[in-house]
């Protein structure tokens, strides 16, 4: 029973590796890909750079250094979190049929998706951390983490559950497109809410109380910004249980969500062929 | 020349002709176009929340700065930006072939053959708020004129920076994500240039003709113009568009078609 049970889990990670390996065929793609995730972060530490300069001090309690730490790890943040499956699952699997052959696979069509996903993070998440180390070695200054041992574990939970809770999302995203004619809009649509309330753009203190208050209900700031902060050491462990709370409430309300869909989607769904 | 015009008319037409047919997707770039104008004012808005003043300009001149950028990327978008989508997937597809054997020239038909007439409300809503900020302000006719020409010149640059870019794709077809790195690389001549001087010069010298596209428009329209930024712009656009013919030429001759 157990020896079955490995040879279905070893299927998933051969999938994985060759996804992985997909990937690494498509590396310069991945890497414009990346270069997006890098530009604006680093455009934004250059206006910041400017303010404090002419500031020279705090600004709402952050300093130039924790403002540019900020912007450093949401360059990995951005890279590793931010999930782009919906374009594969609305245009490629539900708008020109390609879901047909997952259909009749004896695989879950969720986590077929997770895997084909996880190797593009990964390799882009990894060009971040380079971003990263270069400027931990190279711009010691600007760089404050947190060296609390229980903060960093709990970030690093608050990661995964960030990843996941971006991919449920996008997955329902791109489920969308079994109703709606024109995806890109609602895409497009959902794109400009996310960078304005994920903390693409600044930190959420920055915002105006309203805003502020607006994007710690929304999803977004739990796969973008909180990431960021809890590795910065800006939230105490009781903080962080409370993020991790939140987090798994999206997870389970958006996992309900997507079964729900996707029974309701299947039940739609036409494959045309000969 | 001529016959080029009446090319470009009927381009024109078709395309208005595909926008009444697919007016579902007319209403939805509509849509896009609004969202993202906004959300480029929205964002400046905040970022600049708290000074009234960065890198030698007023907030309000920053602001203006961010409108001008709507109006151009505007115009840019209702002209060029649908082209580079597909130019940069034509390689990738082998699709190339068949515009190659076109009785026009190739970079012209390539570049110009889509118009996404939803964009121009982005310009109208650009130029509204480009009024606006200028209300208390006495603008010249002068002012307005050069503000426009230096507007062109900063298409130029726009457009042969992109197809400079975009003509990559003959050697590495498999970049056709490329136009995504070049509206993202676009935004930053949304700042003043003294923005990336101040950070450094090579930083600077890198960004150099992007940061031209919409400053010096915007200083021409409020009276900060020198005679050396209008040369510069005119210069820089006259290259970059030789530059760009030169290079799209230059890519042909490694072109190895799709069935080869």
């Amino acid at each position: 029973m157990s020896s079955r049970k490995n040879v279905h889990n070893m299927r998933y990670v051969r999938m994985f590796l060759l996804f992985f390996q997909d990937v690494n065929v498509q590396r310069a793609r991945s890497f414009v890909w990346f270069l997006l995730s890098l530009l604006n972060p680093l455009l934004l530490l250059v206006f910041w750079s400017g303010v404090y300069a002419q500031n020279h001090g705090m600004l709402q309690g952050w300093s130039l250094s924790t403002i540019s730490s900020y912007y450093i790890l949401l360059i990995i943040a951005s890279a590793f979190l931010d999930v782009h499956i919906e374009e594969t699952v609305a245009i490629l699997d539900i708008r020109e049929g390609g879901l047909v052959k997952y259909l009749t696979r004896p695989f879950s069509y969720f986590w077929l998706m997770f895997l084909s996903e996880l190797p593009w993070r990964v390799f882009q998440g990894g060009l971040g951390v380079l971003i990263f180390l270069f400027f931990a070695l190279f711009f010691n200054n600007l760089i404050q983490l947190t060296q609390d041992p229980v903060i960093i574990i709990l970030s690093f939970l608050v990661i995964g559950l960030a990843y996941m809770l971006s991919f449920v999302f996008k997955m329902i995203l791109g489920l969308s497109a079994f109703w709606v004619t024109d995806f890109w809009g609602l895409q497009q649509l959902v794109e400009v809410t996310a960078l304005s309330f994920a903390g693409f753009l600044m930190p959420l203190e920055f915002y105006p109380k309203i805003l502020e208050q607006i994007a710690y209900i929304l999803p977004f700031s739990y796969i973008i910004y909180f990431p960021v902060v809890a590795i910065q050491g800006k939230l105490s462990a009781l903080q962080l249980f409370q993020i991790l709370g939140i987090q798994a409430l999206w997870i389970c309300a958006l996992t309900v969500c997507y079964r729900y869909l996707w029974r309701k989607g299947i039940e739609k769904f036409v494959g045309v062929g000969q | 020349m001529r016959r080029y015009f009446k090319i470009y008319r009927r381009i024109l037409y078709l395309n208005f002709v595909s926008l009444v047919a697919y007016r579902a997707n007319f209403f939805n770039s509509l849509i896009s176009s609004l969202v993202w104008g906004g959300f480029s004012i929205i964002s400046i808005l905040l970022l600049t929340n708290r000074t009234s003043s960065l890198f030698g300009w007023s907030r309000d001149e920053i602001i203006l700065l961010t409108c001008s950028y709507s109006v151009i990327i505007g115009f840019f978008h209702v002209f060029f930006s649908r082209n580079f989508e597909y130019f940069s997937r034509l390689v990738d597809l082998g699709e190339l072939d068949t515009l190659l054997i076109k009785p026009v020239d190739s970079q012209f038909f390539i570049s110009l053959r889509y118009i996404n007439y939803a964009s121009i409300v982005r310009v109208i809503v650009g130029i509204f708020l480009v009024v606006y900020l200028l209300r208390d302000t006495e603008v010249s006719l002068f002012s307005v004129m050069g503000y426009c020409l230096m507007m062109f010149f900063g298409l130029i640059v726009l457009y042969s920076l992109w197809y400079i870019i975009t003509s990559l794709t003959v050697w590495f077809s498999r970049l056709s994500n490329i136009v995504e790195f070049l509206f993202t690389i676009t935004n930053v001549s949304r700042f003043p240039p003294q923005m990336y001087r101040e950070f450094s010069w090579y930083v600077f010298l890198f960004l150099f003709p992007l940061t031209l596209i919409i400053a010096t428009p915007t200083k021409f329209l409020i009276n900060k113009i020198d005679f050396p930024d209008v040369l510069i712009l005119i210069i820089t656009a006259s290259v970059l568009f030789i530059v760009s013919r030169f290079f799209w030429k230059l890519a042909l001759r490694f072109y190895t078609s799709a069935s080869s």
